[in-house]
C-alpha cells in the first residue's frame, strides 16, 4: 500500500500524521537548542564601556615634558580637571601598562614603572578603593613585571599587581578578528579602565600605542590579530572604550620593536600625554616617533570609525614645567 | 625423497638475494659515519641549540623554551611576522645568569632561531642588527653594540640582549655568542 493509496483509512492516516509530527517536532526542537548554545558561546560577556561624561571644558588631551615622569602625569591630569574627574570614592580601577617584555625601563620597551606608579597614586588619591595593574605579557611574566620595575613600584604604590600567573580569563563578546577570544577578567571587576602604553616602534604596525595595548588584555589566539593588524587594532579600539588614555613617551623604542633591546633604539623624549580621546592620543604619540598620523592605516580606519580624531592640534601642550 | 629440481627462476632469486645483502652491508663497511658527525646530526634534528650555561662562563640558565612557526608569535608578538617572511622554522629561548666578583649578577636573553636558508638567517641578522654596532673580535659574522649582538651560523641565527645595561656586558655577550658557535653544525 503506498502513502497514496486512496484506500488508506483515517486510522493510518492519523498514525502518520503524528508521526511527522513527532519528526517535525524533534528536529526544529534540536536545531533550536543547538543554536541557543552556539549564540552563547560567541556572545560572552559584555566588555564595558568605562568613559566618564566630562564635566567641564577640559581639554581632550593635554601633555607635559619634563625630566620626571610622575611629575609629567601629574600635570597632565591636573590639566584635565585631575583624577578626580574620572575615578570617584569606592571605585576598582584597572591600570594596564604595557609590560610584554622581560626589559629594563632603560630598554623602553615597557611602560615606565614610575608612571604606572604615579597613576596608582593619583587614583588612590581620588578615593579609588582598589587600583589593579595588569597586562599578559609576551616572555615570562613574573620576569617581565619584575625586570620593568612595575611590580616593586606599582606595588609600593598602592596597586594589586596581576600578571598572567594570577589572571584569570573570561569568555567575552568580541566582534571581527578578535571573536572567540577570551579578556582577562578585571575587565569586568573594573568600573574604570585607564590605559597606559609605553609609545614604540612596532615592525607590523609602525607603532604600538594605546589602541595596540588592548592586545595585552586577550587570552590564548591573539597571535592570530597581526593578519590585518591595522582593522584588528581599529576593532579592538572599538571595543575597549577606556576612562583615560595615557601615553607614555618618557623614553621612546624607535626600532626593532615592539621587544627592543639595544640602547641605541632609545630615545629619551620626557612626555606624557594623557586624555579621553584614544585617536587623538595614538596620533600624539605617533609624532612623538617621528611619525605622522597618517602613516598609521590603523588610525585612519579608527577615525572613519568615528572613535575620535588624529589632529594633534587639539592636544594642550603643557611644555616643560 | 627427491630433492626439486634447480631451475633458471631459483637463480635469478638468489641473484636477487645476494644483492639486497650486498646493498644492505656495504654502505655500513664504507661509509661509517664520525661519532662527532652523528652529534651534530642529532643536534641539527633536535632543532636550533643553546649552549650549556658552564660552556659559556655563565653561572646558571633558566630552562630553554622552544617555539615553532606557529608559536614564535607568543614569545617576540608582531616581529614573529618577519621572521616567518624570511623562513623561520624554530626557535630556542634561554635566559642566562653571570656572576661577577663584587657586582650584581648580569643577565642576558638568548634567542636561537633556525631558518629555511642561510640567506634568510643572514637577512634576519641584518635586520636585527644594532644601528651602531661593530664586529666582534675573534668571531665571524656576528656583531654588537654592547647591548644586543647578533650572530649566524650557516642557517642558524643568534640574539642576545644584555639585560643589565650599564654593566660590563661586552664579555658575557661574545663568551655566549663563542660557545653557541662551537656547538652550531
Amino acid at each position: 500500500m503506498s502513502v497514496y493509496d486512496e484506500r488508506m483509512g483515517r486510522r493510518q492516516a492519523l498514525i502518520r500524521l503524528s508521526q511527522a509530527a513527532l519528526a517535525g517536532v524533534a528536529v526544529v526542537g534540536g536545531a533550536g537548542l543547538l543554536l541557543d548554545r552556539r549564540v552563547a558561546r560567541a556572545e560572552g560577556l559584555t566588555i564595558p564601556d568605562w568613559r566618564v561624561q566630562a564635566t567641564g571644558p577640559a581639554a581632550k588631551a593635554a601633555a607635559a615634558r619634563g625630566d620626571d615622569p610622575a611629575r609629567n602625569v601629574a600635570r597632565a591630569l591636573a590639566a584635565l580637571g585631575g583624577m578626580g574627574q574620572f575615578v570617584k570614592r569606592g571605585e576598582t580601577v584597572l591600570v594596564k601598562p604595557n609590560v610584554g617584555w622581560d626589559r629594563l625601563p632603560e630598554q623602553a620597551a615597557n611602560t615606565d614603572p614610575d608612571v604606572v606608579a604615579e597613576i596608582v597614586r593619583q587614583c588612590r588619591a581620588a578615593g579609588a578603593a582598589r587600583v589593579l595593574v595588569a597586562d599578559i605579557s609576551c616572555n615570562d611574566p613574573q620576569r617581565c613585571f619584575a625586570r620593568s620595575g612595575v611590580l616593586a613600584k606599582a606595588q609600593a604604590a598602592g596597586a594589586e599587581v596581576l600578571d598572567a600567573r594570577q589572571l584569570k580569563l573570561v569568555p567575552a563578546g568580541l566582534t571581527g578578528a578578535a571573536a572567540g577570544l577570551e579578556v582577562i577578567a578585571p575587565l569586568f571587576e573594573a568600573q574604570r579602565v585607564i590605559n597606559v602604553p609605553v609609545a614604540k616602534h612596532h615592525s607590523l604596525s609602525k607603532a604600538t600605542l594605546g589602541m595596540k595595548n588592548w592586545f595585552g588584555v586577550l587570552g590564548k589566539g591573539r597571535n592570530r590579530l597581526h593578519q590585518g593588524i591595522d582593522r584588528s587594532i581599529a576593532e579592538l579600539a572599538a571595543t575597549f572604550r577606556p576612562t583615560l588614555t595615557i601615553i607614555d613617551a618618557s623614553r621612546v623604542l624607535l626600532g626593532n620593536g615592539p621587544q627592543g633591546g639595544s640602547l641605541d633604539d632609545v630615545r629619551a623624549v620626557g612626555a606624557i600625554c594623557a586624555g579621553v580621546d584614544p585617536v587623538l592620543l595614538d596620533a600624539w604619540g605617533a609624532a612623538q616617533l617621528g611619525l605622522k598620523p597618517s602613516a598609521l592605516a590603523y588610525l585612519g580606519e579608527a577615525e572613519r570609525r568615528g572613535l575620535g580624531h588624529a589632529d594633534v592640534a587639539l592636544v594642550r601642550e603643557l611644555g616643560k614645567a | 625423497m627427491t630433492s626439486p629440481p634447480f631451475r633458471t627462476h631459483h637463480a635469478v632469486l638468489l641473484a636477487l638475494l645476494a644483492g639486497v645483502v650486498v646493498a644492505v652491508l656495504a654502505p655500513g663497511r664504507v661509509l661509517r659515519p664520525e661519532p662527532a658527525d652523528v652529534l651534530l646530526a642529532l643536534q641539527a634534528a633536535r632543532g636550533p641549540a643553546l649552549p650549556p650555561p658552564g660552556r659559556a662562563g655563565a653561572a646558571s640558565a633558566s630552562p630553554v623554551t622552544r617555539y615553532g612557526k606557529e608559536t614564535l608569535a607568543d614569545v617576540i608578538d608582531g616581529a614573529a611576522e618577519a621572521y616567518l617572511a624570511r623562513g623561520f622554522t624554530a626557535a630556542a629561548f634561554a635566559t642566562y645568569t653571570f656572576d661577577r666578583a663584587g657586582a650584581a649578577p648580569v643577565e642576558v636573553a638568548a634567542e636561537a632561531h633556525r631558518f629555511q636558508t642561510e640567506a634568510g638567517a643572514e637577512a634576519q641578522a641584518l635586520a636585527e642588527r644594532p644601528p651602531r654596532a661593530t664586529a666582534v673580535a675573534g668571531l665571524t659574522a656576528a656583531s654588537s653594540d654592547g647591548s644586543v649582538l647578533v650572530a649566524r651560523a650557516g642557517r642558524e641565527l643568534l640574539k642576545l640582549t644584555l639585560l643589565s645595561p650599564g654593566a660590563a656586558g661586552a664579555e658575557p655577550l661574545a663568551a655566549l655568542a663563542s660557545a653557541w658557535k662551537k656547538e652550531t653544525p
